[in-house]
């Protein structure tokens, strides 16, 4: 294993405290108390520094600047885009083009592009894509400066440049930001923190390091085994419960990720030669994004909470994010994340407690831990899990009453045994195999069952009234007493909806499938004399 | 024995898992050396009168030289009217300072010598309404005051001789923004 001299290490984290004090004012900064970055915002453009893959990103956004200053606004500086359009969401970009009065012939504002057309190339940015470059607009005014970013646009701020222009500002600013970069973040090749860890399952696995050789045995044993260790020699922090299930649970997506690349095309997506510079950034980065957690509904759902649809309070995100971490996870890991909930919640409040009395921990108040056991926690899930299920009958009203399609979707996640059939009456089924049939069925369908939903004397009237009931009953944000009927609130509750249904069935899996066949009195019976006794050690007076 | 680390898959999960590693370690909260000033609020303090800054930035702006010099830029874009270092005046201080039709002009106060009134107008220019003025001194302060509306392109304001923007105002080597 490496050993980092503490000098080396002490300059190391100083570097690397630098940028994690840039990326923290990104967290941090709100517009009318609302973050104005979304974390999964925040995850890509971490992703892309670690990944060293911004070029592309940084060339986006010297177009998105052209953009911003030609588009036909009268100020013609970039600033008034990124710093008063709000919060850095989709819509917010999207609604700052499209109300531009008189554009610039250079520009089409599209329903989800911007396309600039320079004399010699076409670019297209999305709409989508604009959080992210607003936040590395950010990004580089923290590490290389406001004034060093400025130098850059220059050419982008008198007439209208070339595409070749932009691409020649963008290869200096990536220049600028590469040589940032490289006095403040060490390359992944040259981190071995995991490595303990990998080593360690590879030991334990008989065929292979493969999902399998990863289980609640193997995370528990490794956690049992080094967070006693030194910690001063040590490069990554297993002392938590917490911070090892979260590397298994990183593992388990990265393990599933290649399995499924090797069934794909029998290759793994980046070369493994570190040392000979196989690795093509984008592709890590690529993959990372698949395999990181900030792309997932539980993200989706934040966003839309934070827009205003209060669809979960602050206590129930933190509820799902402590046993969502996708299905993987949930059927191989299901013992850990009961594991994490409870006894790693415990040893936060011991570190919490720790700081506090700057001394070691009495027996017990570690004997007296942890204060719900398995048992109470998965009585909280299910009960998430019915909320879960009132907030989706309330925005399947919302929608039954703007007429919106997806309302059937939300209808049948919850009632699968719904019959549907007789909406088919009277549809004259089109020819499939003709292209250019739009489903002409599943708009008359959808028609069918707006009116089913309606019709005081049909099968669905229940369930529309069921929904009418509970979304009249929630007195929270975004739920006015009537619902609302513009596109873009619709929009966020068609968002939370689909976040909700990905939920949903995830918890629903976990509660009646993985959960169910454990014995959970019998495992807590176990399981509390291990961590407790491995609490004493660690906070109890005998390591120090 | 078989070397797992050898394994295409083992490195690849090596690879991706410290890079995940170092994606979180970057996004952990707090980081423990001193807060960097956001971009963001730089950019509403610099337009905004209403802004209430923050002390990160106060900080910032008084101890970083970078960021002075970012803010400085960021005044250059984004205020309606610069007013230079005076060049010559051999006291050290001025009656007005000028620039773009727009006109800053100081009066001693009558009724307190301690005081005086800075005059901002407009010459022609009756939708001139700026909101904020700005001072920057030589040594790099920042000094701010969120302005009155004005009454026929004209701002009229009674000011304590010895305040840090009167001062700034008066001297030859500050220079002055309005946004």
């Amino acid at each position: 294993m490496d050993i980092v001299s503490p000098e080396n290490r002490f300059l190391e984290e100083s570097k690397s405290a630098e940028l994690t004090a840039c990326l923290q004012t990104i967290q941090e900064t709100t517009v009318d108390d609302i973050a104005k970055f979304s974390d999964k915002t925040c995850r890509e453009l971490a992703r892309l520094i670690v990944c060293r893959s911004y070029p592309s990103t940084v060339l986006e956004l010297c177009h998105l600047v052209v953009a911003a200053v030609h588009c036909g606004t009268p100020d013609r500086r970039y600033e008034p885009l990124f710093f008063s359009s709000g919060t850095a969401r989709t819509s917010s970009f999207q609604s700052f083009f499209l109300q531009i009065k008189n554009p610039s012939p250079a520009f089409t504002f599209a329903q989800k592009t911007v396309e600039i057309n320079y004399w010699d190339q076409v670019f297209t940015i999305n709409y989508s894509r604009m959080p992210v470059l607003s936040a590395l607009l950010e990004f580089l005014m923290t590490t290389i400066g406001y004034g060093q970013l400025d130098d850059h646009m220059a050419p982008a701020l008198q007439a209208m440049p070339a595409h070749k222009q932009v691409s020649e500002m963008a290869n200096a600013l990536s220049k600028s930001l590469y040589g940032y970069l490289a006095d403040h973040l060490p390359p992944v090749q040259e981190q071995r923190k995991s490595q303990s860890f990998l080593r360690f399952l590879s030991a334990n696995a008989t065929a292979g390091l493969s999902a399998i050789a990863l289980n609640d045995n193997s995370v528990l044993d490794y956690w049992l085994a080094h967070s006693s260790a030194d910690t001063n020699n040590q490069t990554l922090d297993v002392k938590t419960y917490r911070s090892v299930f979260r590397m298994a649970c990183q593992l388990i997506r990265i393990l599933q990720y290649a399995d499924e690349q090797y069934r794909l095309t029998s290759a793994l997506p980046i070369g493994t030669d570190f040392d000979g510079g196989e690795i093509d950034p984008s592709d890590l980065e690529q993959a990372l994004a698949e395999i990181d957690p900030g792309n997932d509904p539980l993200d989706d759902l934040e966003e839309v909470t934070g827009a205003g649809l209060k669809i979960v309070t602050k206590r129930e995100m933190t509820l799902l994010r402590e046993v969502l971490h996708g299905d993987a996870v949930g059927r191989e890991l299901t013992r850990s994340i009961l594991r994490n909930a409870t006894f790693g919640e415990a040893q936060a409040g011991l570190v919490q407690a720790l700081r506090q009395s700057k001394s070691s921990l009495s027996a017990e108040l570690i004997s007296d831990l942890p204060d719900d056991d398995y048992r109470a926690r998965i009585s909280q899930y299910a009960a998430l899990a019915g909320h879960l299920d009132q907030m989706l009958l309330a925005i399947l009203y919302v929608l039954t009453d703007a007429g919106h399609a997806f309302a059937l979707s939300i209808a049948l996640a919850l009632k699968p045994d719904l019959d549907l059939s007789p909406l088919a009456a009277g549809v004259d089924e089109p020819d499939w195999q003709d292209d250019t049939v739009v489903s002409f069925t599943a708009a008359t369908a959808a028609r069918q069952f707006f009116a089913a939903m309606k019709n005081p004397d049909g099968d669905l009237r229940p369930l529309f009234e069921q929904a009418e009931k509970t979304y009249k009953a929630i007195s929270r944000q975004g739920f006015a007493k009537k619902p609302v009927a513009q596109r873009p609130a619709i929009e966020q509750f068609v968002h939370g909806g689909a976040a909700l249904m990905a939920l949903r069935k995830e918890l629903s899996a976990l509660l009646h499938r993985h959960l169910t066949p454990i014995d959970w009195d019998q495992q807590m019976q176990t399981d509390r004399p291990l961590f407790r006794a491995q609490f004493m050690i660690l906070y109890g007076g005998q390591n120090g | 024995m078989v070397d797992p680390t050898a394994n295409p898959k083992y490195r690849f999960a090596e690879t991706a898992l410290e890079a995940l590693a170092q994606v979180d370690q970057l996004l952990a909260s707090p980081s423990p050396g001193p807060k960097k000033a956001s971009p963001s609020e730089m950019h509403s303090y610099a337009v905004n009168p209403d802004h209430q800054p923050t002390d990160t930035l106060l900080q910032a702006l008084k101890n970083s030289p970078q960021v002075q010099r970012d803010f400085h830029c960021l005044l250059n874009n984004t205020a309606q009217y610069h007013m230079p270092q005076v060049a010559a005046a051999s006291s050290g201080q001025i009656e007005q300072r000028e620039a773009n039709g727009c006109k800053i002009s100081f009066r001693p106060s009558r009724a307190d010598a301690k005081q005086m009134y800075v005059i901002i107008e407009s010459a022609g220019n009756l939708n001139f309404s700026p909101d904020i003025l700005f001072v920057c001194a030589n040594n790099g302060d920042f000094h701010r005051l969120p302005l009155p509306p004005a009454q026929n392109g004209r701002i009229q304001l009674l000011l304590d001789r010895d305040n840090e923007i009167a001062t700034g105002l008066l001297d030859i080597k500050s220079e002055v923004y309005l946004k």
